[in-house]
Order: C-alpha cells, then sequence, then structure tokens
C-alpha cells in the first residue's frame, strides 16, 4: 500500500492546473475524426465546430464522477494470481515493444525475436516486485501488421500473472487483442467481469483522437478492457515545454478521451496514462532520464487522483546505456518520486536507453529497485508499538535489544529493506566474491530464474481457439 | 549597417522586423544577392556555428531559420539565377501506418532553414503516394520517417515500392525516428541514417552536394 509522502503540487496548483484543463476542453476543444463520436457528444451537450468538440464543466464533473466510481480494478491471471489497483496500491508494469534487446550471451544490441519475448516473460514470472508484465520486446521475426496480437498472445501464453498488454494504434490488430482477451478469459461476459490484463491506447498531442484511434477504442472500450489513456506530448515540441503548461495539457487529452471513454462503455475502467516527457533541446532526440520525468510524473499521480482516475506512470526509465552510476540514479529519482506522490502503477522495468533498448538483466535489476522504491513509497508507520519505548525501557535494565521480541518481529515484518541482488556487506565480501559487478550478478540471476521457470501447457481447446484467432489475424491483417 | 541589422535580425529570430530591413535594403539600391549572402545567409551560418558548438538551442535554431526563411520570401522576385535556386529539393513524410509527426516536422523545416525546397507529403502515407510524390517532384532526397517499432517495416516497403517503380536510383533515401538505428537503416538499403535534425541535414546536404 501506498502512502503519499509527497507534495509536488500544492492543493491550490492542482485547483489552478485542473481549471486551466477545463478551459483549454471548453475553449480550444479537442479534435475528434470520428463522426458518430462527436454527434453523441453534441447529444451529450457538447459543443461541435467542425471535427472540434468543446466539452463544458458539467459534463467533465459527470464524467470525473463515472470516473471515480470504477477506479478499482483486480486483475487475475489464467494461474489465478490477483493484482489489485485501487487509489492506495503501487504496482509494476514492464515497458513494451522495445526494438532492441542485449543478447544475454554476448552482451551486444541486437533485434530481438520471438524466442526473446518468451524468455523475458518467462523471466518476470519470477520477479516479486513485477506485478503485471508486459511484452517487454518487439518481435522482429513477426510479420508487421500482427505483432500486437501476437505479442499479445505470447504474454496470456507465458505469464502467469495478469497482463499489462501492448499499446494499440489499429483497429485492425485491436480486433483480435480484444478477441485474445476474451479468449483467455473465458468469454465477453467474464472478461467484463474477471478483467485479465489491460491495453494502453494513445491520443496524439495537441488535442487530437484521430479516426485510428477512435476505432480502436470503439473496439477495447466497449469489450470492457481497462483502458490506459497514454497522452504522451514532448514538453517543448507537442506540448507547451513549461511543466504546469505540459500537465494542464495532459490533463485535459486525459479528460477529453474519458469523455469519449463514457459515451462507448462507461463500464471501463480508465488509468491516467501520463508519458509526458521532454527532449534533450540541442537535438530534439527525446530521452527518459531528465528530472522532469518523474516530476511530472509526480504531479500527473496528484492530479489523476483528484480527478478520481487511477493512475499509470513512467518509472524506472533512463537515458543511460549502459549498467552505470547514470542508470541507477535516473531510474531511482524517476521512479521515487511519483511513488511518494501515490502513484498507482508504475512502468520502466527492463528498458534503457530511453525506452530503445532492453536487457535480461535490467529486468533482474529494476525488480530490486522498484522493491527498493515500494519500501520508501509505504512511508514509516508511527504507533506506539514501532515507537517502541518497551525496547529502551528494558535496554535500560539491561536486556539485549538484538534479540528483543520486537526486533525481531519487526525484521520479519519488513522494516527494514533486505536486498535480494544488490550487494549488502563490506568490501572484504565483496572481494571475496570476485568483486563482481551488478551485471554480472543479474546475469547469474536470470540463467537461475530462467532454469526455474517451467511452462505450463495451455488446455487444448484454447490452445486451438488462440492458434485460430492468429490464423484469421495474420488471414486478414498480413498482406 | 542594413547588412549588419539583416545578420543580427537573424540572430536575433527577429521574424518582425526582418522584413522591413530587407525591404530597406532593396530601396536603398543594394543588390539583392549580396542583401541574401552578406545579410541572411552570413547570419544563418553564425548560428549554424552556434548551434554546432552547443551554444544554441534547437528551437532557437529554428526561429533563427523561420526569420532567415521570411527574407528570403521577400528578396526572392528580385533574384536572379543561381541566388534563387533551392540549395535542394526534397520530400519528406511518415511512413504508412504512423501518424507521428515531430521528428519528420522537425527535419522538414531544418531542411527549410538550410534553403532546401520541401515538400511535406504528411503522415501514415501509402507507398505509392511516395512514389507519385516522387513522381511528381522529382526531389533529390526523401526522407521517411517511423517512431513506432510496428510501422518501421513500412520504411522498407516503401524502399521497395520506389525500387519497383523504377524510381530508387533518382533519389538519395534517408530514413529516421526513435527506433531506427543505422543497422535497420542499412538492412531497408537506405542511403542515410541520422539520430537527429540536425545530422538529418547534414546527410542531405552531402547528398545535393555529392
Amino acid at each position: 500500500m501506498a502512502k503519499s509522502t509527497l507534495k509536488i503540487l500544492s492543493d491550490q496548483e492542482i485547483r489552478q492546473l485542473n481549471e486551466a484543463s477545463f478551459k483549454i476542453l471548453w475553449e480550444f476543444g479537442v479534435q475528434i475524426d470520428d463522426e458518430s463520436f462527436r454527434k453523441q457528444l453534441a447529444d451529450l451537450g457538447c459543443e461541435v465546430d467542425g471535427k472540434r468538440v468543446k466539452i463544458q464543466p458539467d459534463i467533465l464533473e459527470k464524467v470525473i464522477a463515472n470516473t471515480k466510481a470504477h477506479n478499482h480494478v483486480t486483475l487475475t491471471s489464467r494461474d489465478g494470481i490477483k493484482v489489485e489497483i485501487n487509489p492506495d496500491s503501487i504496482v509494476s508494469h514492464t515497458t513494451g515493444g522495445i526494438p532492441d534487446i542485449l543478447d544475454l550471451e554476448t552482451g551486444q544490441k541486437r533485434r530481438p525475436v520471438v524466442d526473446d519475448v518468451i524468455a523475458t516473460m518467462r523471466l518476470m514470472n519470477h520477479l516479486e516486485h513485477l506485478d503485471t508484465p508486459c511484452s517487454l520486446l518487439y518481435p522482429s521475426d513477426v510479420p508487421a501488421p500482427i505483432t500486437q496480437v501476437k505479442q499479445t498472445e505470447l504474454m496470456f501464453r507465458y505469464s502467469r500473472k495478469p497482463i499489462y498488454g501492448p499499446g494499440i494504434s489499429s483497429p485492425g490488430e485491436a480486433k483480435y487483442v480484444a478477441k485474445l482477451f476474451e479468449a483467455f478469459a473465458g468469454g465477453s461476459e467474464e472478461l467484463a467481469k474477471n478483467p485479465i490484463g489491460v491495453v494502453g491506447v494513445s491520443p496524439e498531442s495537441p488535442l487530437k483522437i484521430p479516426q485510428v484511434i477512435c476505432d480502436t477504442m470503439r473496439i477495447i472500450i466497449s469489450a470492457g478492457i481497462p483502458t490506459s489513456i497514454l497522452s504522451a506530448p514532448v514538453g517543448g515540441m507537442s506540448g507547451p515545454l513549461t511543466l504546469a503548461g505540459g500537465l494542464a495539457q495532459v490533463n485535459a487529452e486525459m479528460l477529453a478521451f474519458a469523455t469519449v471513454a463514457y459515451i462507448i462503455n462507461p463500464e471501463t475502467t480508465m488509468f491516467y496514462g501520463s508519458r509526458l516527457f521532454y527532449a534533450n533541446m540541442k537535438t530534439g532526440c527525446t530521452i527518459m532520464g531528465l528530472p522532469e520525468t518523474g516530476m511530472v510524473s509526480a504531479a500527473a499521480a496528484q492530479l489523476a487522483a483528484s480527478n478520481g482516475f487511477l493512475s499509470d506512470l513512467y518509472g524506472l526509465c533512463c537515458t543511460s546505456c549502459t549498467f552505470d552510476s547514470q542508470s541507477g540514479y535516473e531510474k531511482a529519482a524517476n521512479c521515487l518520486v511519483p511513488a511518494m506522490a501515490g502513484a498507482n502503477w508504475l512502468s520502466g522495468f527492463g528498458a534503457m536507453a530511453s525506452l530503445m533498448v532492453a536487457s535480461y538483466e535490467q529486468l533482474v535489476i529494476d525488480n530490486e529497485t522498484f522493491g527498493l522504491v515500494k519500501k520508501v513509497a509505504k512511508g514509516i508507520t508511527v504507533n506506539d508499538d514501532t515507537i517502541g519505548l518497551d525496547v529502551l525501557s528494558s535496554a535500560i535494565k539491561g536486556s539485549m535489544i538484538l534479540a528483543h521480541p520486537h526486533t525481531i518481529k519487526h525484521l520479519r515484518g519488513g522494516e527494514l529493506f533486505i536486498p535480494d541482488l544488490g550487494f549488502d556487506s563490506v568490501w572484504n565480501d565483496w572481494d571475496k566474491k570476485g568483486q563482481k559487478d551488478l551485471r554480472s550478478v543479474a546475469r547469474e540471476r536470470v540463467y537461475e530464474l530462467l532454469k526455474k521457470d517451467e511452462v505450463v501447457p495451455l488446455p487444448d481447446d484454447l490452445d486451438q481457439e488462440v492458434n485460430g484467432i492468429l490464423d484469421a489475424a495474420a488471414a486478414e491483417l498480413v498482406k | 549597417m542594413t547588412l549588419e541589422k539583416i545578420v543580427n535580425s537573424v540572430l536575433d529570430a527577429d521574424l518582425d522586423g526582418v522584413e522591413g530591413l530587407v525591404k530597406e535594403g532593396l530601396e536603398a539600391g543594394t543588390d539583392p544577392s549580396v542583401l541574401l549572402k552578406e545579410g541572411l545567409i552570413k547570419g544563418m551560418d553564425v548560428v549554424g556555428d552556434k548551434f554546432e558548438a552547443g551554444d544554441l538551442f534547437l528551437p532557437e535554431m529554428l526561429a533563427a531559420a523561420m526569420t532567415m526563411k521570411a527574407g528570403v520570401e521577400v528578396l526572392k522576385p528580385h533574384l536572379a539565377g543561381e541566388d534563387s535556386k533551392a540549395a535542394g529539393t526534397a520530400i519528406i513524410g511518415t511512413v504508412q501506418g504512423d501518424i507521428h509527426d515531430i521528428g519528420k516536422n522537425l527535419v522538414a523545416m531544418m531542411l527549410e532553414g538550410a534553403g532546401f525546397e520541401v515538400a511535406d507529403v504528411g503522415i501514415d502515407v501509402l507507398p505509392e503516394d511516395f512514389v507519385k510524390a516522387v513522381q511528381e517532384k522529382k526531389p533529390q532526397v526523401v526522407g521517411l520517417s517511423a517512431l513506432l517499432t510496428n510501422t518501421m517495416p513500412a520504411v522498407k516497403t516503401t524502399i521497395d515500392a520506389l525500387k519497383e517503380a523504377g524510381l530508387r536510383d533518382q533519389v538519395k533515401i534517408m530514413v529516421g525516428g526513435a527506433p531506427v538505428t543505422q543497422e535497420f537503416a542499412d538492412e531497408v538499403g537506405a542511403d542515410g541514417y541520422a539520430t537527429d535534425a540536425a545530422g538529418a541535414v547534414n546527410i542531405a546536404r552531402g547528398f545535393v552536394q555529392a
């Protein structure tokens, strides 16, 4: 359970940003390419001017009330593993669809294939602090028009945990992704009752929902698949450079998307998936390790909560291209700050190089980092028992603090973070163990965990149904 | 004196002032070619040097390039021969299935700033539409952009379509976008790849000067 211990925005600043977002939606509106959505929004009371839809505050209030009523979801995997996400949760997911991987044997960058997707999914089954795996990699040996469908299949097939599905940007693939969700959930009604994962859908910045995204939303949201709204303006390029300006814009884009989702299916849970980020303004290349990524994610966590959303934010992201101090400080800062501000779901497991390169070792290292982040985000429990006056009193009387029941109880209860991967002893021990760096230790762990994993085959009927969906997708989409 | 002011107007990205200064120069009888080379281009050269040295940010460079372009528009009717010619011609677009345009727009603006005549064919561009654009515009350079890993294959499809149409050898192709790499550029048979917009301009310059 998270405890918001950091307020990067004051209550007054949250009010000001929300007012700005309302103003954006009422005065500028949002471009919605789909005519039937525009008509339905007009029926709801919005003002439609060409393709722009201006949304009144009272409609937004209605959408916010509905969002609040649906801001808790329990994802259940095929194996029965449950991940509950509610306003007090802090859970994690991996980055998805990374185009390159560092080969585990050679350490060299290369294009991933289906076998890498499977191996990383199997590895993720054993990462304690990773709650919802996504297909970390983009498999280069799958025809491009069905990669998202294939990734979804591999996630469901090999993950024991509920999944964070792909970010979908085409209705063609959305149709088959939705079919896979239904097949693995055991039917459409079961899917609506017991979701087994989520998907991401991105509006375009600034303030635009293109036709392909409208069509994708219609399929995913009507199927009741919880959806993360991945609004991703780049500060200074597709949104204001100022952090406050970007936040007001993202907040408006979230509310606009949620309004469209409301007319499609008000029962579907929407996540506030702010992906506001920044570029190296000397080259224009977008980079993920700037501290502002964490700052705006923290602010987004607060804004999301103020509007009744669950938040799904950048977390363990970095610009660094290797396993160095830069990677460590960028990932920790960008994850810790939003976690402390009450973020519900954080991303970034397994990613390096501004989400463009993935690695097996990084997955294992991020598992450790997220464990640490969760510990800090929990804050400090203060009560009569934890203050422990009895311990001091008995110590004064001569008893040993180290062996005191209070010490043992709270040590076992998780009062101190116990690293599982990182080094936690002294120089001599490090020397004796061969002066290994974190990457070497992580690589050994990857091999150990992969050896441990056992693949449980799908029941025959489900296997056949899934293969049928894949075949149909290939027949329709691969030209 | 006006020339120095024109140089400074580009340096300061004085979009409001540059047109008046160029007109002032023309009215004073200064050779339009001199106004172009000793004023606008000289200013942009200084900006380019500062940008290369890391002393200017990209937005400052773009603002200067837009200022220069505004000045050139005033001069255009008065320029003759070589001076009126573009530094090169290019078409640029985001490949099929991809609706992202920031990187593509950035490269287009930077190319224009470098004196190229650029036709932006937009986003989600079908391979056959790239073919049509090349047939119509006859550019020296074609820029293909892809931001998503799953739209990268459309870069190859587009290059293949240009090959099938017999146009491949008439153009130089450069590719870019966040997931695109030099290895990918080599795989799909592109002529050039850059990690950023300034790099793309250098490649395009190299293509047209070769």
